[in-house]
């Protein structure tokens, strides 16, 4: 039988972590449907009791989201506009069962270049914080994703937190998946973008677009030519050639780049429509 | 409480009664097989082969028995001759295909249950599964479906026809069509698993099992148990959709059985998601090839439909649906075949609208190219070939409806004005189409039993075994009861689902109220005439019964519907009523019609498909209850839009296996992807049909809709696409 432990604290956790290669479980629902043996094969540390990874808190550094926290509670919290994305996308993680189950530290520890979480996460310049029986180390969330399913988390790190500085917590932001259905679907491509806009002008832009590499990005180039803008002249800005060069999209089976290319700029496009009817409205 | 979506009964709609068993469903107290609790049950888990064709070496079971817990293994080498080899309903048997369930070490696909593992949990069970070892041998490359050369297909003789010269006048026509069209494997995914209970006590065997013919099941049993068919009750209260997987006996219920006799307990089989998609039938992938010719007003001159349909290498499954594709229109010269092609995959069976709805498919769409070519509305086309009598027998229709349907629903759609080149329709970045097809559903009926109980407090009870999958049986039946003795279906109770009671037609075809309904009318006549109230009318019988001081009266009659062999009324009692009609009888044709609109609508740059509309309006005779009525052409319609966007079980040609066997992957639409579907109930009467007036409507919402999608989507794009799903790919 597979050994398996659930640690009631961090530290406890930690201790377990430094013991062999084990795996660890949140909410599962990553773990089990690519487990395609019939039982797991390494020790589990089921981390989903650990309470230094749960909730929500705004403190000196930034609005903290513990790493254990389900897509539900992350849809469900109060929190500043600049967020919307991030809670538009965890009530478009599956369905409400997995949104219940899911967790935000699960979705970036699994790096699929699908996740939705990463995009909203990447306009709000999101950074990671590790514990390992080593200490403590934060990363840059566009720096920790190193691939598809690639990061740079360490076989005996665990993720404590995500967390949002300050600096990003600013101006609203919105987010927008394509896939083969209207819901419960894995993403072709998701965008997130967020805007701060000063006297009728974008002042901030941040875009990011996921399912279209094999990281998702920033587009750093697409942002500075929004720079100056009004809300209301931002979507016809996006030029779909520069947004293709940037992603340099790769071709799968579920859609050739190409296609991901030209249906990112347009998912930039409504996401920006939506958020200047927000600023007129 | 007033009801503006179902208003009071008129005509040919009856009273729109709120479902019998509401209640139990919401609360869900509603006990279906696998909630029965029986006491010491044992739990069973399958074993299913992984390869695509070949034989089973040997087994390792060493692991597995060493599991605590676990009770007995079932494999083709422990199981002896416990079960009888037996046919297929397609032999005249009872089964659902012809392999012997752990009957060799033959591996004919993918998915075949290769040992059954009886352990004391579910959990122990499914582990001892895992720890079971199958060594394969001469594990050949299997044929894993249609491929892309139809030339192996082989034809079915019996299922062609054709009238008049259809070669001379496609050759002479003024405008022709020649286009062909696919359609994919498909399955039910009934929401309730194919779960299965056995129990024996002093030799005598119950078994809970969602079905959609209880007596197929028991009968099939004994056959296969060599045991007396009266020491077998089957057992179906409650079935959580059906939509053709249960309607035949398959091989999970005997293993269950031999297990609960071996060990001498209860055993509960509850196969995986992922397992049922070889448990049972499926719909099989199809391929057709239609020709049509016509004047150059429109008028039909020459029809040929060839269609080809994957089956197993052990039955030849064909649902052949040219029988009814090439009888919907006026046509001198038509000419239909039908071909089967092997391969190394479970026997295909039925899935709502089995044939109608590829067929359908391919039908429809071609005639909207017609319409194109000749410049004509798709509605007029339709008129213009629109018929009371068909054409390859010259057989009357019993009642006819196709173009007040097209009417109703045109008027309802506001098809008036739609513009006859496509992509021309605009609305912002979406590209916008209207579309329409014919839906069509042959009606059938079946022999069935009914037994009705009066008593003197005002109580009536309903009994025929009958069956319940969601579309509304128990309320039908109360329903026609209380409007035939004239007592408020407050005081009606119903039992169906159980071979104990009255025998009845297996749950398909849209056959169950066509068939019960006239039975328990003559029940109910029965009683009447003896408290001698005459028949035919409405009348409150209490009075009466009251005055003839009788505590009770109970009327047990059997009808045998029009088009079934005189003797075979018998069949009711060997688990052998099956559905008779549509266009099987000698001396008419019987139908439900309809007309399906759609609105789609295109994205320019990321081509998303969205259907903010359906319409469709259906005749389909006598409605006994709108509002059940309703729910099954709407959900029909939704099931349509899944067809022909998302529905597609996808194969790995290595091993023949299903690659997407779950509810992630197997894409159905979900809320979001629906959002305005309208049915409208036109009114038809049709005396002819059977007694009760009722064509049945539970599949006739899904057909057409696949061929309406598929014509708006040429409409809004001027893409033509002849392959289901029809995805963003298509549309580049
Ligand atoms: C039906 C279904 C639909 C889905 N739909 C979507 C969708 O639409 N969009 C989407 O993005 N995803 C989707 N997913 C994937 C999944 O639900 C999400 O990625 C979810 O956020 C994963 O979280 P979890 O807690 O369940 O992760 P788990 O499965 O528990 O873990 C995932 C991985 O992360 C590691 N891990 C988890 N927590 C930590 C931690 N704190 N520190 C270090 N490593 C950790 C685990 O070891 C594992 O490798 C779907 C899954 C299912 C089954």
């Amino acid at each position: 039988m597979t050994p398996y432990s659930r640690p009631a604290s961090l530290p406890e956790t930690l201790f377990l972590l430094a013991q062999g290669q084990p795996l660890l479980l949140a909410g599962g629902t990553d773990v089990y449907p690519a487990t395609q043996a019939q039982w797991l094969t390494r020790p589990v540390i089921d981390i989903s009791a650990v309470p230094e990874l749960h909730g929500i808190t705004r403190g000196p550094d930034g609005l903290r989201i513990g790493a254990g926290t389900t897509w539900a509670a992350i849809a469900a919290a109060a929190l500043p506009p600049a967020c919307n994305a991030l809670q538009q996308a965890a009530q478009e993680v599956g369905g409400r069962q997995i949104q219940n189950a899911g967790t935000i530290g699960g979705n970036l520890c699994n790096a699929s270049p699908a996740a939705d979480g990463v995009p909203p996460l990447l306009v709000l310049d999101a950074v990671i914080e590790l514990a390992s029986p080593r200490g403590l180390r934060r990363v840059a969330l566009a720096d920790f994703l190193t691939g598809p399913r690639q990061t740079l988390r360490a076989a005996d790190e665990v993720m404590v937190a995500v967390i949002v500085p300050d600096a990003a917590l600013s101006g609203a932001s919105h987010f927008v998946k394509l896939g083969a259905r209207a819901y419960l679907v894995i993403s072709i491509a998701m965008v997130a973008v967020r805007l701060l806009v000063v006297a009728g002008r974008v002042q901030q832009a941040a875009l990011a677009v996921g399912a279209c590499s094999a990281v998702a990005r920033r587009l750093p180039g697409a942002e500075q030519a929004l720079l100056g803008l009004a809300p209301q002249e931002t979507a016809a800005a996006i030029d779909a050639a520069q947004v293709a060069a940037a992603l340099a999209p790769l071709d799968d089976l579920r859609a050739t780049a190409v296609y991901r290319a030209e249906a990112a700029a347009e998912l930039l496009r409504r996401a920006l429509a939506t958020l200047a009817q927000d600023h007129a409205g | 409480m007033t009801d503006t979506l179902f208003p009071a009964a008129t005509g040919t709609m009856g009273q729109p009664e709120r479902r019998y068993e509401a209640r139990e469903k919401v609360t869900g107290s509603a006990a279906y097989a696998s909630d029965v609790k029986l006491a010491r049950t044992a739990h069973a888990y399958l074993v299913t082969s992984s390869i695509g064709r070949g034989r089973l070496q040997s087994f390792d079971l060493t692991a597995a028995r060493a599991l605590p817990g676990v009770i007995d293994i079932l494999t083709h080498e422990t199981i002896g001759d416990e079960i009888r080899q037996t046919p297929s309903i397609y032999g005249g048997g009872y089964m659902a295909d012809t392999l012997r369930p752990l009957g060799s070490a033959e591996i004919a696909h993918w998915g075949q249950p290769v040992a059954m593992v009886v352990a004391e949990t579910y959990e122990a069970a499914r582990e001892a599964a895992n720890l079971v070892v199958v060594s394969y041998a001469a594990e050949v490359a299997p044929v894993a479906g249609m491929g892309s050369s139809v030339a192996t297909g082989q034809a079915l003789d019996p299922m062609g026809f054709a009238v008049g010269d259809f070669d001379t006048a496609y050759r002479t026509a003024n405008v022709t069509v020649d286009a062909n069209y696919t359609t994919p494997a498909q399955h039910q995914n009934p929401m309730e698993l194919f779960a299965t209970q056995c129990v024996w006590e002093a030799g005598r065997l119950t078994v809970h099992e969602p079905s959609q013919y209880v007596n197929n099941v028991k009968f099939g049993l004994a056959a296969q148990l060599g045991l007396d068919p009266s020491r077998i009750r089957v057992i179906s209260t409650y079935v959580g959709g059906a939509f053709g997987a249960k309607g035949f006996l398959t091989h999970r219920t005997a293993l269950v059985a031999v297990a609960a006799r071996r060990i001498g307990r209860p055993v509960k089989l509850v196969p995986t998601r992922a397992q049922g998609f070889t448990v049972s039938g499926y719909r099989a992938e199809t391929r057709h090839h239609v020709q049509l010719a016509a004047t150059q007003d429109g008028r039909l001159t020459a029809l040929r439909h060839e269609g080809w349909e994957v089956t197993s290498r052990a039955d030849t499954v064909a649902m052949g649906a040219v029988s009814m594709t090439a009888r919907l229109y006026a046509c001198p010269n038509i000419t239909a075949r039908v071909n089967v092609v092997a391969a190394d995959r479970s026997t295909p069976g039925f899935m709502r609208a089995p044939g109608e709805m590829p067929y359908a498919f391919a039908m429809e769409t071609a005639l909207d190219e017609l319409a194109h070519k000749l410049q004509m509305d798709p509605v007029a086309l339709r008129r213009v070939n629109d018929t009371q009598t068909e054409p390859v027998g010259g057989l009357p229709y019993t009642s006819r409806s196709l173009m007040l349907c097209f009417d109703t629903a045109a008027a309802a759609f506001g098809w008036q004005g739609r513009p006859s080149e496509p992509a021309t329709m605009r609305d912002g970045d979406w590209q916008v189409g209207w579309g329409c097809a014919t839906a069509f559903y042959p009606t059938h009926a079946g022999n069935s039993a009914a037994r009705v109980r009066l008593s003197a407090d005002g109580r009536v009870h309903v009994e025929s075994a009958g069956h319940e999958l969601g579309q509304g049986m128990y309320t039908m039946m109360a329903q026609v009861a209380a409007e035939e003795l004239g007592v408020p279906i407050a005081q009606v109770t119903v039992a169906l689902g159980d071979t104990d009671l009255p025998p009845a037609v297996v749950a398909g075809g849209s056959s169950s109220t066509a068939s019960v309904a006239p039975a328990i009318m003559a029940a109910c006549d029965a009683i009447r005439r003896r408290l001698g109230i005459a028949t035919g009318v409405p009348a409150d019988v209490m009075p009466a019964m009251e005055a003839s001081g009788l505590g009770t009266i109970e009327e047990f009659t059997e009808v045998r519907a029009h088009g079934t062999a005189p003797d075979s009324l018998r069949g009711l009692y060997r688990g052998m009523a099956l559905p008779a009609g549509g266009v099987h009888l000698p001396d008419r044709v019987q139908f439900a019609l309809g007309a399906q609109f759609v609105e789609v609508r295109v994205h320019r740059r990321t081509r998303e498909i969205r259907v903010p509309r359906v319409i469709g309006a259906f005749a389909a005779g006598r409605i006994i209850n709108p509002r059940t009525a309703h729910g099954q052409l709407v959900g029909g319609m939704i099931w349509g839009i899944g067809s022909a966007l998302h529905e597609h079980s996808e194969i790995d040609t290595r091993n023949a296996s299903y690659i997407n066997a779950n509810l992630a992957d197997y894409l159905v639409p979900v809320n979001a992807d629906v959002a305005d579907v309208q049915a409208i109930m036109v009114e038809e009467e049709d005396r002819l049909v059977n007694r009760a007036g009722v064509k049945g409507v539970g599949e006739i919402g899904v057909v057409g809709v696949a061929a309406a999608i598929s014509n708006a989507i040429f409409h809004a794009t001027g893409i033509r696409v002849r392959d289901l799903p029809i995805r963003i790919e298509h549309l580049m």
